[in-house]
């Protein structure tokens, strides 16, 4: 009788839901169909309950079920506690509860893309933005960095916040995340339910297209012409050449020199955790063809390439990635002034030709000469290091922004290591650096705007 | 110990959902037997589609994706629709209501305790008369082949599982699908499969003249050393408690749970509460962490960054226990060993991994495809290769039959190699397949799994706690599934 009522009181539960959901229609989101049920408005933000909350705002689209936040320290809705927070750094990493949509940041899949979109969508439209924990207590994922989180939205004019991971499960933006195993978990299965039932998005058969993911053959072109227009070519799959010059971050760098513009171009192939032959193919000095599909990596403020492999039981597959030519080659880490690498207002020029109503024509790009050279190698000479900042936690713990003064100027640009460390395994810590004029070599990137040079080896800094 | 309330109610309600589900349709008339061969049998000329739901990410959905390609030259009138439900929660949660409601898939990625949950309904199609010496043994399906003059042509084959094929795959994974009430129906097959191993600092071991440990007494012994070298170090770190406490059951021979009615959670007696409390004392010591008392986080960063010089974890996880991420290559060289034991001459392991189960349809073509499509992929060596190469995971199929693929050959002999940390986990894994056990199965089974990891970790951090833990983790099965 006890396991009765139990089973009852469930069965109560998910009856009444889907009874109080009915005559809900959406009044929010997009793609209504007569007979849909808007599940993300049929739960409310109850305040007074005694999980965590905290108003934020975004500081960080990464994907469709993962965003960072910065905390609204003077909200009137929640009360802000600094001290939830200082284990990250102050702000929150969102992973989202009970939802999980395809990648479109590493390996690029169908519907990720397009996840990531409505999700930003939503986001950038809201007049206020709250996240809360399952329980009573801020919960970390097993990376130990982001929070598992529902993200609740008020769209401009409403009176009511949306669950956002109701909502991507609703319109099929994501598949199931443990979606039973949390507070709102009827409503996610139901949601989810429902999703399938109309056969949406994640859920619709193999033959339905995603506006945002091409699953034609590769483009072929050069580096050059990719970072010219890789605008074009986001999550398209493109097959390019290039020399390896550097592995740090699960990530390799590639690039090719230009003669007609004397510039070398590059780009980031991310290969993630993968083991194997694609590591053997990716080894610093290989001449190599990557077949990828293009994406922006947000975080690292980046075009990349990623969804790279290399099959060894299907050799003459077309989207291997592999070894061309049989000698290794010296990167070049080409000596440059610094100045080259900051200073804006130097631009290049591509011409190439397009078809126009049946008549080919020539088209001309330009680019700023800063952004053409990311992911290329490069030396630079004589910096004087006149600042230091060690990242104090997580996973870049004893990495070094190593700010420095560039030769015959005033001006200054960021080398920023990884965790280096010498021949013994011991950590490289600022003090070798800290007011020692050095040279370095590394991978152009850039952060928050800036452009700066990756170094990942403690061999790559020299001190004079 | 926080319970998920609504977590286990949806369990307990989804399961009393399907039991009414399925009393419901006994109302109806006499019981229907699993399946009925139609009178031509398997028909190869009318398209049918199937269902498949899994939990593969793109990688591993391109290589099933190949493999389709070729299934489908063999039987050119299937179509298989197969999709990611996310993890296997995440499968089970969907298939639960679809189940309810009549429409769920006709395979799918499952666990033993996803099928007991299934089979509250009756949802699951008994394999037995599929399998050598069954019903259907002497029953034969058309195949399309091409003839020696290249003409498109049919052949007969045997429709259901040969001796030979059964002999094909490992008897240890083929056996959990037995697992279930009396044992005597086969409700799934293996699919593919992980066991436990230990990764181990073999450059640290090597400069310190340190014996990788066989057996609990080695480790603890290794464990005293180590502490002696960096006494702030984890000599070892072990990612889920439950495992291990279910693994320590099985190599002592210690009850844990049954399934064969009667009392199902036998797990609080003296040999485990002596177990627990032994590596209670190990935790006061600092000789471990597990991942829940690391923050519940994975414990390879401890091991990749020298906090830890042993991690005891899951043999597909062997990419994140070195670091490939740098052309400085590998900070250290990684070993991989068995996971210590009671008794060596008689090792265990736990067997993990997903199976695929068949679930009952009105259309016998569905079904009869539905098994076909099975049989072709657990018998099938070179997909069993290029998915274990691909996923880290090991095959189901014997070594000896592995060999007949040199490419997989090929891979597992750069066991050796830095960049295949993940071809030596599968070597090690397979060269231990007749170590491993399975739980039995039931509605519960899993809440099982959640209290003794629970127990686990409770005790380890107090250890004076351990009578109200045991005592805790009992009550908390038996309220909700006893």
């Amino acid at each position: 009788m006890k396991k009765l009522s139990k089973f009852f009181v469930s069965l109560l539960c998910a009856a009444l839901i889907a009874l109080m959901a009915m005559p809900m229609l959406a009044a929010c989101g997009e793609e209504d169909t007569p007979g849909e049920v808007d599940y993300a408005s049929s739960l409310t933000l109850d305040f007074t309950s005694p999980t965590k909350k905290q108003e934020v705002k975004v500081r960080l689209y990464v994907d469709g079920d993962t965003t960072h936040f910065n905390p609204v320290t003077d909200s009137t809705l929640t009360d802000y506690n600094a001290a939830d927070f200082e284990k990250t750094y102050g702000y929150i990493k969102a992973r989202y509860l009970a939802v999980n949509t395809p990648e479109s940041t590493g390996d690029i899949e169908k519907w990720g893309k397009t996840a990531s979109d409505f999700t930003r969508k939503q986001l950038e439209s809201a007049e206020s933005i709250v996240v809360e924990s399952d329980d009573g207590n801020w919960n970390l994922d097993t990376t130990n960095e982001r929070y598992l989180l529902w993200i609740w939205y008020k769209p401009q004019g409403a009176t009511q916040f949306r669950n956002l991971n109701i909502e991507l499960l609703q319109y099929g933006y994501g598949r199931s995340s443990s979606s039973g195993d949390n507070r709102y978990g009827e409503t996610a299965l139901a949601a989810l339910a429902q999703a399938q039932a109309q056969k949406l998005r994640c859920f619709s058969p193999a033959s339905t297209k995603d506006p945002n993911f091409f699953d034609d053959d590769a483009v072929q072109l050069s580096l050059k012409a990719l970072r010219f227009r890789v605008d074009e070519y986001v999550n398209k799959a493109v097959r390019v050449e290039g020399i390896v010059t550097a592995r740090f971050g699960n990530t390799a760098y590639i690039e090719e020199y230009d003669e007609e513009t004397k510039t070398s171009y590059g780009m980031a192939v991310y290969y993630g955790f993968q083991m194997g032959s694609i590591l053997d193919v990716l080894q610093v000095g290989n001449r190599v063809s990557v077949h990828g599909k293009v994406s922006y990596y947000e975080a690292g403020d980046t075009y990349q390439i990623s969804d790279v492999e290399n099959n060894e039981f299907r050799p003459t597959s077309k989207t291997n990635t592999f070894v061309v030519g049989e000698e290794a080659v010296e990167p070049p880490f080409t000596e440059m002034n610094a100045t080259d690498i900051i200073d804006a207002g130097r631009e290049l020029e591509y011409q190439f030709e397009v078809e126009v109503d049946g008549e080919e024509k020539l088209e001309t790009r330009k680019l700023d000469y800063r952004e053409a050279i990311m992911g290329t190698s490069v030396t630079l000479k004589g910096l004087k290091v006149i600042e230091t900042y060690t990242t104090a936690d997580g996973t870049s713990e004893g990495a070094m922004s190593l700010t420095c003064q560039i030769p015959g100027s005033t001006k200054t640009i960021t080398i920023r290591t990884q965790v280096i460390k010498d021949e013994q395994g011991n950590l490289i810590t600022a003090d070798k650096y800290n007011q020692k004029t050095i040279d370095v070599k590394g991978i152009v990137g850039k952060f928050k705007g800036e452009y700066q040079v990756n170094v990942h080896r403690a061999d790559y800094i020299t001190v004079l | 110990m926080k319970k998920k309330l609504s977590a286990k109610l949806t369990v307990v309600a989804t399961a009393c959902m399907m039991a009414v589900s399925f009393a419901f349709a006994g109302c109806s008339g006499n019981a229907k037997p699993d399946f009925e061969m139609p009178e031509n049998g398997f028909d190869p000329d009318t398209p049918v589609t199937i269902t498949f739901y899994h939990s593969m990410g793109a990688k591993l959905r391109g290589v099933l994706d190949n493999y389709i390609e070729e299934f489908n030259k063999l039987y050119p009138n299937i179509t298989i629709d197969h999709k990611s439900q996310g993890d296997y929660d995440g499968v089970r949660d969907v298939i639960s209501n679809q189940i309810i409601a009549g429409n769920q898939p006709n395979l799918a990625y499952c666990y033993p305790d996803h099928v007991a949950l299934y089979n509250r309904s009756n949802a699951v199609l008994s394999l037995n008369d599929f399998l050598p010496g069954g019903a259907y043994a002497n029953v034969t399906v058309k195949q399309a082949a091409v003839d020696e003059n290249g003409e498109e042509t049919t052949v007969e084959v045997p429709l259901g599982l040969t001796q030979e094929e059964k002999d094909m795959i490992n008897p240890n994974y083929y056996a959990e699908g037995l697992k279930f009430d009396d044992g005597s129906k086969m409700y799934s097959l293996p699919w593919i499969k992980s066991t436990e191993v230990m990764y181990y600092n073999a450059d640290f071991f090597e400069a310190n003249k340190l014996k990788v440990p066989e057996t609990w007494d080695e480790l603890e012994q290794v464990c005293e050393q180590i502490k002696k070298i960096n006494k702030d170090a984890y000599p070892f770190t072990y990612d889920s408690e439950a495992n291990w406490f279910i693994t320590m059951c099985e190599q002592y021979g210690s009850p844990y749970t049954s399934s064969a009615g009667g009392e199902k959670y036998l797990f609080d007696n003296q040999t485990n509460r002596e177990f627990v409390q032994r590596f209670a004392d190990w935790y006061q010591k600092g000789y471990f962490t597990t991942q829940a008392l690391n923050g519940n986080t994975y414990t390879s960063g401890l091991f990749t960054e020298e906090s830890a010089y042993m991690c005891i974890g899951s043999s597909g996880g062997a990419s994140y226990q070195t670091d490939t991420g740098s052309d400085l290559g590998a900070p250290f060289t990684v070993g991989i060993a068995q996971i210590p034991q009671i008794h060596p001459e008689d090792p265990k392991v736990i067997s993990q991994g997903p199976s695929v189960c068949i679930f009952k349809n009105e259309d016998p073509q569905k079904v009869l495809a539905s098994w076909l499509f099975l049989k072709f992929f657990i018998t099938n060596v070179n997909f069993q290769a290029e998915f274990s190469s691909v996923s880290g995971y090991m095959p189901v199929l014997t070594p000896e039959v592995m060999e007949k693929n040199e490419t997989y050959q090929a891979f597992l002999a750069k066991a050796g190699d830095p960049n295949y940390l993940t071809a030596l986990s599968v070597k090690v894994g397979m060269q231990h397949a007749n170590s491993y056990f399975v739980s039995p199965a039931f509605v519960g089974s899993s809440e099982a799994r959640t209290q003794v990891g629970a127990l686990m970790s409770s005790v380890f951090s107090n250890p004076q706690g351990l009578d109200a833990a045991f005592k805790y983790a009992i009550d908390q099965c038996e309220y909700y599934f006893g």
